[in-house]
């Protein structure tokens, strides 16, 4: 059997003296999708830019395909590990076409010319995020939901084997939301990735993935199955407030703050 | 990405280069037919022309075009560097040193050499100390830098104002013209066209990493950017154009400025068409500028700095309307 996508082994995270996080230990294989829960601030972004080697961890192992993390260049890693970031920076301007196409950074090998596939994978992922007639507007004239998928286009550009997705819902409406996730699925089922995704929504969460990484307070977390973690019990305790579960006769079940 | 249409305008950019330079050259106290210029240079036609083509108007507009070259490139580094539309060449005091070097040699009266010793000197000393302040533990932020700069460039200006304010009036005169750049005592060697070239060179080799770190360090990181080592050559390598600019023609202001976001305006975005682009306009630029400043108001010659400014500053603007429009 192939190494996993992801291995963490004994990870701790340390903020400004605060720990986030201790002794986490994670596997996670093709196919999978994982949700990152937990209340603000309890280092649902941290934990995922360390992931990506943003950050460093102050003690235990990451593995990516079975590698040391620190020993991957960075632009080999990129081809493995892509991430969604909540902010933006746009202080210079853009099109939409030429953002997407800094997804396909890790892979450009001419220093001159831009290859005829990587302009193709760009106009895909842009059809595949429905920005197809946005190609050539510029990016400051575009509203948050539009930026959020253009992101979204580029990391798709970016192929990688595991996508880390910082509030990939943020801004967008529940169709895109949804869009978003069947078609996330659909390629990680076809492609052979994973997902982690950092959300809020738990509700969404609990749709869409299999797996959860719940970080608790004082560094404690759980992980495990859906149906292991999401209890009405385990969220109030991460989120300090009390949060309820509506089953529902049809459709997804659905969790509430009491 | 490249369009066939930014490597048009690449290619117009270069015919206006030509251009320019032809114009310079023909420009000038003698006027000189352009159907003269190219025997002149040469070696041929009468000796007079030679004269004045080879060793007077050649060598100030090529001075001329290596000075607008260097400071269109650095201000593009420097505004993908600090990540700010705002930023020109001068931002982190680098002419501020320089300034004060070239004072110092004006005030103790020393020969052009000197004052171009002093300037480069200045300005390294103000790149070195901008880079040793706002480097902490091999960690620094664009905020931080850019802070850095801004603040070492207003301690710069005080100095220069003592300098100005307690001098006799006849060494004012020329400190002024240093410091609003002026190109009349300037010659171009040819090592400053081999940093050209070696600045196109290295430009293009990072141009696709330039076009990706403009979205922010992280998302450069992400994509795979070796962000840390770039940010510090592309620092390096701004403020050592940026010197070589102000030890050529003092400094001369708006053209790092205004050149990237006029070509940035006219689509080139692309870095890698952005940055030769900068330094065929930025070139071109200085070079018309410098003729005007040597004609308009002849035999007196104004600043070539206060030029660029008259002539930037509306057809900028032009630019920028007639771009918010579409």
């Amino acid at each position: 059997m192939s190494a996993p996508l992801l291995q963490i082994d004994n990870l701790s995270l340390d903020i400004a003296g605060n720990s986030l996080c201790q002794g986490l230990n994670l596997q996670i294989q093709r196919n999978e999708c994982w949700a990152l829960l937990g209340r603000n601030g309890a280092g649902k972004t941290t934990l995922l830019q360390c992931l990506l080697r943003l950050r460093d961890i102050s003690a235990g192992r990451i593995r990516v395909q079975g590698k040391n993390l620190n020993s991957i260049p960075r632009r080999q890693l990129a081809a493995q590990v892509g991430m969604l970031f909540q902010e933006s920076v746009d202080a210079l301007p853009a099109t939409v076409i030429e953002t997407v196409m800094l997804g396909r950074h890790p892979y450009s090998q001419s220093l001159l010319s831009d290859d005829e596939a990587d302009i193709a994978l760009a106009r895909k992922a842009l059809l595949e995020l429905g920005l197809e007639s946005f190609a050539q507007r510029r990016i400051d004239s575009l509203s948050g939901g539009e930026r959020q998928r253009l992101a979204l286009a580029m990391l798709l550009a970016q192929q990688p084997d595991l996508y880390l997705l910082d509030e990939p819902s943020n801004h967008l409406d529940i169709a895109f939301q949804t869009r978003l996730l069947d078609l996330l699925t659909t390629k990680i089922h076809d492609q052979g990735g994973s997902v982690i995704m950092a959300t809020h929504d738990i509700n969404l969460a609990s749709r869409y993935c299999e797996k959860i990484l719940l970080m608790l307070p004082k560094g404690k977390h759980l992980v495990g199955s859906r149906q292991k973690v999401l209890t009405e019990h385990n969220l109030s305790v991460a989120y300090g407030c009390e949060v309820r579960l509506l089953r529902c006769a049809e459709g997804p079940d659905f969790f509430y703050p009491a | 990405m490249i369009t066939s249409r930014q490597i048009l305008l690449l290619c117009i950019l270069a015919v206006a280069a030509v251009a320019s330079l032809a114009l310079s050259l023909s420009s000038g106290s003698v006027d000189i037919p352009l159907a003269d210029l190219l025997p002149a240079l040469t070696g041929r036609g009468d000796a007079l022309t030679i004269q004045i083509i080879g060793e007077i108007r050649l060598p100030r507009s090529l001075a001329a075009f290596v000075t607008g070259s260097l400071l269109a490139f650095s201000g593009v580094i420097m505004q993908v560097l600090l990540r700010n539309p705002l930023a020109d060449p001068y931002i982190l005091g680098i002419s501020g040193g320089a300034a004060v070097g070239a004072l110092t040699a004006i005030l103790l009266g020393a020969a052009n050499l000197w004052l171009t010793h002093a300037a480069f000197a200045g300005a390294l000393l103000s790149m070195l100390l901008v880079f040793g302040l706002a480097n902490r533990f091999g960690k620094w932020s664009v905020t931080r830098l850019l802070l850095t700069g801004v603040v070492i460039s207003a301690g710069w200006g005080a100095v220069i104002n003592v300098m100005l304010t307690t001098s006799a009036n006849n060494t004012v005169q020329s400190m002024l013209f240093w410091l609003m750049g002026d190109l009349s005592q300037s010659r171009a060697g040819g090592w400053h066209f081999l940093l050209l070239l070696t600045g196109v060179g290295a430009g293009l080799m990072v141009a696709r990493s330039l076009n990706v770190l403009i979205k922010g360090d992280l998302v450069a990181s992400a994509l795979g950017v070796n962000t840390q080592m770039l940010r510090i050559c592309l620092y390096f390598t701004a403020s050592l154009f940026t010197a070589t600019a102000v030890t050529i023609a003092g400094s001369v202001g708006f053209v790092g400025l205004i050149i990237p976001h006029m070509l940035r305006l006219a689509g080139a975005r692309d870095h890698r068409i952005l940055l030769p682009g900068s330094m065929l306009l930025g070139g071109s630029f200085l070079v018309v500028a410098d003729s005007l400043a040597r004609t308009v108001i002849a035999p007196q010659q104004l600043p070539v700095g206060v030029v660029t400014a008259i002539i930037g500053v509306p057809s900028f603007l032009i630019i920028l309307r007639s771009t918010m429009s579409k």
